[in-house]
């Protein structure tokens, strides 16, 4: 709370003669809030970057006011008119045009899909797609077989959707690498302007930014914001999952969850090692100390379990291999499995192995699979 | 207006011509006007913009202000006819061009309550329900309490914002209080630590 002491401390008595005992009572508890309500401070760089812009505009008015005031006025109607649309187009910019983005494509097909900024899909029927964004985000290499090129229209984005039983990776133009996982899909700017890094993720990635000191990368997903300069880590926002998590690799991050919460949205600074895990249902953030490993471990393809509820287990490899597991017994749901899944197996052998080791069995129809 | 704002000095420096004492003023007020913004927008591109205009005007205009104000108030008021011009051309370019949406306010806050200030949970409870009450509040209403109990206005200042009369500035602050019910717990804690 700020600490301003100014005119007016006294509000019941001077401002409502005419207000009953609860209404003041109310007025009191509306300052309270408004006295506590969340600021959103300026950066620093930011503050020191629009000094210079500033002041680059004064040294422009400067040499025109020579040429007398009417060129000047001209030229800041003009300059109004151009931040005017500036206005605009950094408006689609953010986390929110790119979730929109998102919603607006399904995984309906077994491929993986690519949408250009020109709005053509590419399809990808590789189990695991790898593109690769050079010179400025026009040509992207896919799977170092083929090549394809884009118009960009500014601020326009790209979406790649990877649906359950397949993976990607993307190479971002600064360098940063993302893995894709099964059912996620990522929303970034078709081109850098070298001023903002964001994408939007829904499922779960990999990400190792490459680092750049004055230019934030963020992750926005539904619930969280992830702000890291250059560093490794996981994000995982299903929404068919209780929480989403972050689990920080090396580096720092910075995470914010839920900004429009009333009483929080909150803010951690994750060190390596830590997993935040936030719920919407409850508005928690919490964080633990983890065995990073098992988090990253499915983009090598296998998944280390450590003391993992088998209803988990079945939900993510169901999204790996685009089967759909249920769980027929209810007193496997509190079941834990620990060890080591190879996931370049086929699925059979690795039910198997959950088979015999929880003892249950299986029944398979086409891609139905229900543990008894 | 009964107290002086500490930056008047400052400010009679700045409009008498020195150059280190714009560079001050940008320092001092940029961060206020910024958090001040973002209340209005999400986009702090605008705010920014906004924020740049704004100096480059006082900049361009400085010997023809006036020596006596009210700094941050001055500030503020015309920040916030800076946002609201550029929230209307946004939307004027907006293709939704029959949705003449005016609107133009403070947007749904979010509160952090610290911990050692409130602990008593029902009480928490109650803030709770009047945020979302509050928040519920058409965005006029919200933007005037705003002004009121977190920027420390006096009617004279928010009418004249708003461009609103004094008398109508007050019965809109009335009648927003009438309004929020607030879950109201027995006790009276909330007045002992407004008072404290």
């Amino acid at each position: 709370m700020k600490k301003r002491v100014r005119k007016s401390e006294h509000l019941p008595e001077s401002e409502s003669p005419d207000l009953s005992e609860d209404e003041k009572r109310i007025a009191a508890n509306t300052r309270i809030l408004m006295k506590s309500v969340q600021e959103e401070a300026l950066p620093v760089l930011e503050k020191t970057a629009l000094r210079l812009r500033m002041e680059e505009t004064i040294e422009l008015q400067g040499t025109r006011t020579f040429r007398g005031t009417w060129l000047a006025v001209a030229a800041s109607v003009a300059l109004l008119l151009v931040s005017v649309s500036g206005y605009f187009l950094l408006r689609q910019n953010t986390g929110s045009a790119m979730q929109e983005e998102a919603s607006k494509l399904t995984f309906d097909t077994a491929d993986t899909r690519l949408q250009l900024a020109d709005r053509r899909i590419v399809r990808l029927s590789e189990q695991n797609a790898d593109l690769v964004y050079k010179q400025d985000g026009l040509r992207i290499q896919i799977d170092s077989a083929s090549v394809v090129e884009q118009r960009t229209a500014d601020q326009a984005f790209n979406t790649l959707t990877v649906p359950y039983g397949k993976r990607s990776t993307v190479t971002l133009v600064d360098g940063t690498k993302i893995w894709l996982n099964s059912g996620s899909k990522l929303v970034y700017p078709s081109t850098s302007d070298g001023k903002t890094r964001e994408v939007y993720l829904e499922g779960q990635a990999y990400f190792s930014v490459s680092h750049a000191d004055d230019i934030p990368f963020f992750v926005h997903t539904k619930n969280m914001k992830v702000q890291v300069f250059g560093t490794e880590f996981d994000v995982s926002a299903y929404d068919d999952d209780p929480q989403s998590t972050a689990v920080l690799v090396k580096g720092s991050i910075e995470l914010t969850a839920n900004q429009k919460s009333f009483f929080g949205s909150k803010k951690k600074k994750l060190t390596p090692g830590t997993m935040a895990a936030y719920d919407p249902g409850t508005s928690e953030l919490q964080t633990s100390q983890v065995d990073v490993a098992s988090y990253i471990s499915w983009k090598e393809g296998y998944l280390i379990l450590n003391k993992v509820p088998l209803p988990d287990i079945l939900r993510k490899l169901g999204r790996y291999y685009r089967a759909d597991i249920s769980l027929g017994s209810a007193d496997a749901r509190n079941m834990t499995f620990s060890g080591r899944l190879d996931l370049q197996e086929d699925i059979a052998p690795v039910l198997d192995i959950i088979a015999a080791t929880t003892s249950l069995n299986y029944q398979q129809t086409e891609r139905r699979f229900i543990f008894r | 207006m009964t107290d002086t704002d500490p930056g008047n000095d400052l400010w009679e420096r700045f409009v008498s011509g020195s150059s280190s004492a714009f560079s001050e003023l940008y320092d001092a007020y940029t961060d206020i006007l910024y958090k001040f913004g973002m209340r209005y927008t999400a986009d702090s591109e605008l705010v920014k913009d906004c924020i740049h205009d704004l100096f480059i005007d006082l900049h361009t205009y400085r010997p023809s202000l006036a020596r006596e104000v009210n700094v941050r108030f001055y500030l503020l008021k015309s920040f916030r006819r800076k946002l609201h011009a550029a929230h209307r051309r946004s939307s004027l370019l907006n293709l939704n061009r029959w949705n003449t949406d005016e609107t133009f306010g403070v947007q749904a806050l979010s509160f952090s309550i610290e911990h050692e200030i409130i602990v008593d949970e029902e009480q928490r409870e109650m803030l709770e329900q009047l945020a979302s009450e509050i928040n519920q509040l058409p965005e006029r209403q919200r933007e005037i309490l705003y002004l009121r109990f977190n920027q420390d206005l006096d009617y004279e200042e928010i009418a004249s914002m708003m461009q609103i009369s004094v008398p109508t500035c007050r019965t809109f602050i009335y009648r927003a209080i009438k309004q929020l019910r607030g879950k109201l717990a027995c006790g009276s804690f909330a007045l002992i630590i407004l008072w404290a």
